[in-house]
């Protein structure tokens, strides 16, 4: 009983003021994640990654826009969105105060706008990721028709560009290695 | 990672067979009942028997050879070989230790497999669960209730076959009746049930007791488990690839969710020998051991309060909130680490981490100390936790329990030392297995506080000596339908998965086997002969994930009536002794 | 003055402010036990006031019985809070001799004492609950446990002084010295601990742990019944501390009824409850449970040194 008494006096108050004054936690705490849409590419790969498909990345064709959704009533806070993320754009926060009183609240969008296809005029990858290649591409010395070309090249669509690749007669030559083998 | 640190940082897969001679065992005894033999590690083995030959190899294996049965388990392999199939995958723990899995080939038309229980009876849950998922027959079982399907679910609905249904699919409940029988085996029958549901607004997890009482003395117990399967396993099939099963195993349970986890990552990492690098294992086991702790510090604090002694119970949980605190410096999480994926971890522990981890560890192990001195010398203690609950040990060695449960009645059984050397890093780490003779609750509770302390040095040693290298392996294929076991030792005993690659980016199937799963059958046996208000301290002592028994029913065989009871009465019976419910 | 004539005004007023003052203050004492139980447990504990809230809130709520419960369930929360304040009224706690002897007799206490009892137990079978039957039987085994060394003590007490009237005894052992010390100090200890279990600390039935306040007969009760429910079993503990101070622990009280005396007698008796409820608190906190077969082991060989205190008072020690 005394020992009781004794550890009791000794330890003094082991509770936290939490709701009353905030709460410390851990600095790697895993709570929610939050988007840094300017660092976003819409690649997608952490919707791949997630394991309760809280994550949804949805193209509109109509109106050239994909739209990037977080639910955070599926979110169960692992993390493998940050870790595969190529840009980075997606962190886990310390914040875990995520109560909302509407369920509305519990998702978060972004939207890109999309650049079209110049052949088919579809749209298919995010505008910003083509300028940005485009911006490096100039930084690293490409310019004038050059760097037209490689516009013209990289705003084409995978399909349109299947299909040049297939049909662009000057430039195959299918009796090549037919040739060799003869 | 480069190849080298690969190279460097990790184990190469051996060639030995460790184990063979069981298997040239039966060879010996019982000639041409082996049709198959496929090793899927260095130390485990899977025989193909035929359906004659089972019993009898079963038998050898488990009683002559030191044999203990891990998991006994279906498989729907008509895609594969035309058949169904059924595993019970045994833990050798004679001289040579490994692990031995027995399969048969059950015959997709007749769906019969002949039953073991009568002759190992710890099979009798496994083998129920057979029946359940998959419809074929155990012939021979005496127990033939469903366990997993509730009453009302459809007849010829099973829901783990390949092609029985999707798992969003919801059968339309057809009846209200409850149609599962409850035996009594030592009183007699002639009583009335009242019973008033699963579902009680007061308890944590709905389960389902019934006690056969006399006066104040427990005759016989049953119960009825399975309210909250959450069908994990058609899940892990149909709807995640294999990284995304590591997240889902962290959420199998609220107290050893991690250990699942690595064991489930081990399965595929021994199906397709990959190597872990040794930094990953290290960091894996100190993890596990995190857990344990605060596991059993969560169990000890509830023997307390089982016992009356809230103080204690307080106490104990204010040391317990420092593991968390350390789970959460480790991991970003107090409770769902979520640190596994196939080939290693994903997140390292840094220098800071470390030694804020050490410092936490220290702290933890000088509160706890004092705490544990201040429960044995509080009066009454003894008089209430000592000769009560008493597992015998010829019930013990039929019905593999795991854990602090087996250990408290005499048998070395700890997988981490059995199998320490394909367990992660256990080879490396000083420790001892905890084991006391008398089997009563007093043992279990002297058996978690040893393995508590053991964990901190554990703990200690592991941050201070994690080797150096990658934490994660990467690049290796996927082969599919490769299977194998994989085991850690939770804070209540033993987890067994068995998983088995698929061809389509998922698994094929895999199963996952909680250490309470093996423990609940003996808990009729514990509970005979003792008295009721004990009951809630015994069920705690076997340490389900907590509270996870909802109602009781008392019968009293001598005044012939019964009444249905909620827990949280017994429960307090047990911390007042006053006012007791059972009263009829 | 005789214990049969009506006192005069000033010490009916007395009386009445008396009881009216433990009513009023027995929330604060089992707010006290709470947090002195908190602070045992190493949390802040929800503060001495809390349990006035807890009444406030139960007062606006509505009030639910079972559907067969009779009177008797309705009746049970006033009894208890009679029948403790008129034993309130009696006790002899600021003055030396009792305000109100018409019901300050010994004999009346334990037998209001006995009323307490047993309506908490009919009400409790009445309500018709399981839990409220079972909570009973025990709640009366356990009156059959306790009630003999009590009731063995105080009469030894009285013997010794020469009167039941716990005026005159609380008067005599202040003033007088004792002539037979061991056996008020044996009575005394014996007493204690009878008052003790009778308090119901002893199955450590406080709010915080458990879902219910007291298991059995409370279980039913709602919104203002449950209130004055609370209230009497908090009253009754406040009481029963005091009646033991009142006997055994006679000394800084007011000899007559002036302000500045009644004043200090006020502070010194704040003090000594507040020593009283520590050292309950304190016990009933730092001890596992007896099991309920067993309680009989722990409080027979009370009743034995109860008797032993007899003895003593028959040989004149």
């Amino acid at each position: 009983m005394f020992k009781l008494l004794k550890t009791v006096i000794k330890t003094g108050e082991a509770t936290k003021k939490y709701p009353f004054a905030p709460l410390e936690v851990c600095e790697d705490f895993r709570g929610k994640p939050e988007l840094d849409a300017e660092q976003c590419l819409s690649c997608g790969a952490c919707t791949r990654a997630c394991p309760a498909n809280a994550l949804i990345m949805e193209t509109d064709v109509k109106t050239g826009t994909r739209r990037w959704e977080l639910s955070m009533a599926r979110c169960i806070y692992c993390g493998r969105c940050e870790e595969v993320c190529p840009t980075k754009a997606i962190t886990l926060s310390q914040n875990f105060e995520l109560a909302v009183t509407r369920k509305e609240d519990l998702y978060e969008e972004a939207v890109f706008s999309l650049a079209d296809c110049c052949q088919c005029g579809r749209p298919f990858v995010a505008r910003k990721l083509l300028e940005y290649v485009l911006d490096t591409l100039a930084q690293s010395g490409v310019t004038g028709e050059q760097l037209k070309l490689r516009r013209q090249q990289l705003e084409t669509c995978p399909e349109c560009r299947r299909s040049n690749n297939m049909l662009d007669s000057e430039n195959i030559s299918h009796l090549r290695y037919l040739e060799e083998e003869l | 990672m480069t190849n080298n640190t690969v190279e460097l940082y990790s184990t190469k897969p051996q060639q030995g067979r460790i184990g063979k001679q069981y298997v040239d065992g039966v060879n010996h005894f019982f000639p041409s009942a082996i049709i198959d033999e496929e090793w899927q590690t260095e130390n485990q083995v899977t025989i193909t028997v035929k359906m004659t030959a089972l019993v009898e190899v079963m038998k050898w294996l488990y009683y002559d050879q030191g044999g203990w049965l891990a998991v006994t388990f279906g498989n729907d392999e008509r895609s594969l070989n035309g058949h169904f199939a059924v595993y019970h995958s045994l833990s050798m723990e004679g001289e040579v230790k490994s692990w031995v899995t027995v399969k048969v080939l059950v015959d997709a038309d007749s769906q019969e497999f002949v039953s073991v229980t009568p002759t190992i009876p710890a099979a009798v849950w496994g083998e129920r669960e057979v029946r359940d998922m998959y419809g074929l027959h155990p012939v021979g079982l005496p127990d033939e209730r469903r366990l997993v399907l509730p009453d009302d679910w459809p007849e010829d609905l099973h829901p783990l076959r390949k092609d029985a249904m999707d798992y969003r699919q919801r059968p339309q409940p057809t009846s209200e009746t409850e149609t599962y029988q409850f035996d009594n085996q030592l009183g007699n029958d002639s009583n009335r049930i009242v019973p008033v549901g699963p579902l009680h607004i007061t308890s944590d997890e709905p389960g389902h007791f019934r006690l056969f009482v006399d006066g104040e003395d427990i005759v016989d117990a049953d119960y009825r488990m399975f309210y909250v399967h959450r069908g994990m396993e058609k899940l892990a099939e149909t709807r995640m690839g294999y990284q995304e099963v590591a997240q889902l195993t962290d959420r199998v349970c609220g107290i050893c969710g991690f250990t699942h986890s690595v064991g489930y990552s081990n399965t595929i990492e021994n199906a397709l020998s990959v190597d872990v690098p040794f930094r990953a294992k290290m960091i894996r086991t100190v993890l596990l051991e995190v857990e344990r702790l605060h596991s059993h510090l969560l169990n000890i604090g509830l023997s307390s309060h089982f016992v009356g002694f809230d103080s204690g119970f307080m106490q104990f949980f204010r040391v317990r909130e420092k593991t968390m605190e350390l789970a959460e410096l480790l991991t970003g999480a107090r409770k769902t680490y979520g640190m596994n994926l196939i080939g290693g971890v994903r997140r390292d522990f840094l220098k800071d981490q470390r030694l804020k981890g050490i410092a936490l560890v220290r702290e933890v192990r000088k509160t706890f100390s004092e705490l544990v001195d201040v429960l044995l010398a509080t009066p009454n203690i003894e008089s209430r936790i000592a000769g009560v609950g008493i597992l015998a040990k010829d019930i013990a060695r039929d019905f593999s329990p795991v854990g602090p449960l087996i250990r408290a009645s005499g048998f070395k059984r700890d997988a981490r030392i059995v199998h320490g050397q394909s367990l992660e890093s256990y080879g490396d780490v000083p420790f001892e297995l905890q084991s006391m003779e008398n089997g009563d609750v007093q043992s279990r509770v002297m058996v978690r506080i040893g393995e508590v302390f053991d964990s901190l040095n554990i703990v200690e040693y592991g941050l201070d000596h994690l080797p150096a290298g990658a934490i994660l392996t990467e690049g290796f294929d996927y082969v599919p339908n490769k299977f194998a076991l994989g085991f850690t030792e939770a804070p209540r005993g033993e987890n067994v998965h068995w998983s088995m690659t698929g061809d389509n980016q998922k698994l094929f199937r895999w199963r996952c086997r909680a250490a309470t799963y093996a423990n609940w059958p003996t808990l009729r046996y514990m509970l005979r002969g003792n008295t009721v208000a004990d009951a809630p301290l015994i069920i705690g002592s076997l340490d389900p994930c907590y509270s996870c028994t909802d109602r009781v029913t008392i019968v009293d065989t001598k005044k012939k009536r019964s009444k249905t009871i909620p827990y949280k009465a017994i429960e307090q019976y047990s911390i007042n002794r006053k006012h007791s419910p059972f009263k009829l | 003055m005789s214990p049969l004539e009506m006192p005069a005004s000033g010490w009916i007023v007395l009386a009445v402010a008396q009881a009216m003052l433990m009513l009023m203050f027995a929330p604060l004492a089992s707010g006290f036990s709470r947090v002195l139980r908190a602070k045992i447990h190493s949390r802040k504990g929800p503060g001495i006031l809390q349990d006035y809230r807890d009444i406030a809130k139960l007062l606006r709520r509505q009030s639910v019985a079972p559907s067969n419960a009779g009177f008797i369930f309705w009746i049970m929360p006033w009894v208890l809070i009679v029948t403790m304040l008129l034993i309130g009224m009696a006790l002899p706690t600021v003055t030396q001799v009792s305000p109100f002897p018409i019901s300050g007799d010994i004999i009346t206490d334990i037998y209001l004492l006995a009323i307490f009892r047993f309506f908490f137990a009919l009400a409790g079978i009445d309500s018709n609950s399981m839990f409220g039957g079972l909570g009973s039987s025990r709640e009366l085994t356990l009156g059959i446990l306790v009630e003999p060394i009590l009731i063995l003590t105080i009469v030894v007490v009285a013997l010794a002084v020469g009167t039941t009237d716990l005026g005159y005894i609380s008067h005599a052992l202040a003033t007088t010295p004792w002539h037979q010390p061991l056996t008020i100090i044996l009575a005394g200890v014996i007493c204690a601990f009878a008052l003790f279990i009778e308090m119901g600390k002893l199955p450590f039935d406080s709010a915080e742990a458990e879902q219910e306040l007291q298991e059995g007969p409370v279980t039913e009760y709602s919104g203002a019944s449950l209130a004055m429910v609370k209230l009497g079993l908090g009253l009754k503990q406040l009481v029963v501390a005091q009646l033991f101070l009142a006997i055994f622990i006679p000394w800084g009280k007011a000899a007559s009824l002036n302000a500045d005396g009644l004043f200090a007698a006020f502070v010194i008796l704040f003090i000594k409850l507040l020593v009283v409820f520590l050292i309950a608190g304190i016990a009933e906190n730092t001890m596992a449970r007896f099991r309920f077969m067993k309680i009989h082991r722990a409080i027979f060989p009370a009743f034995l040194v109860a008797v032993l205190a007899l003895v003593f008072l028959i040989f004149g020690w």
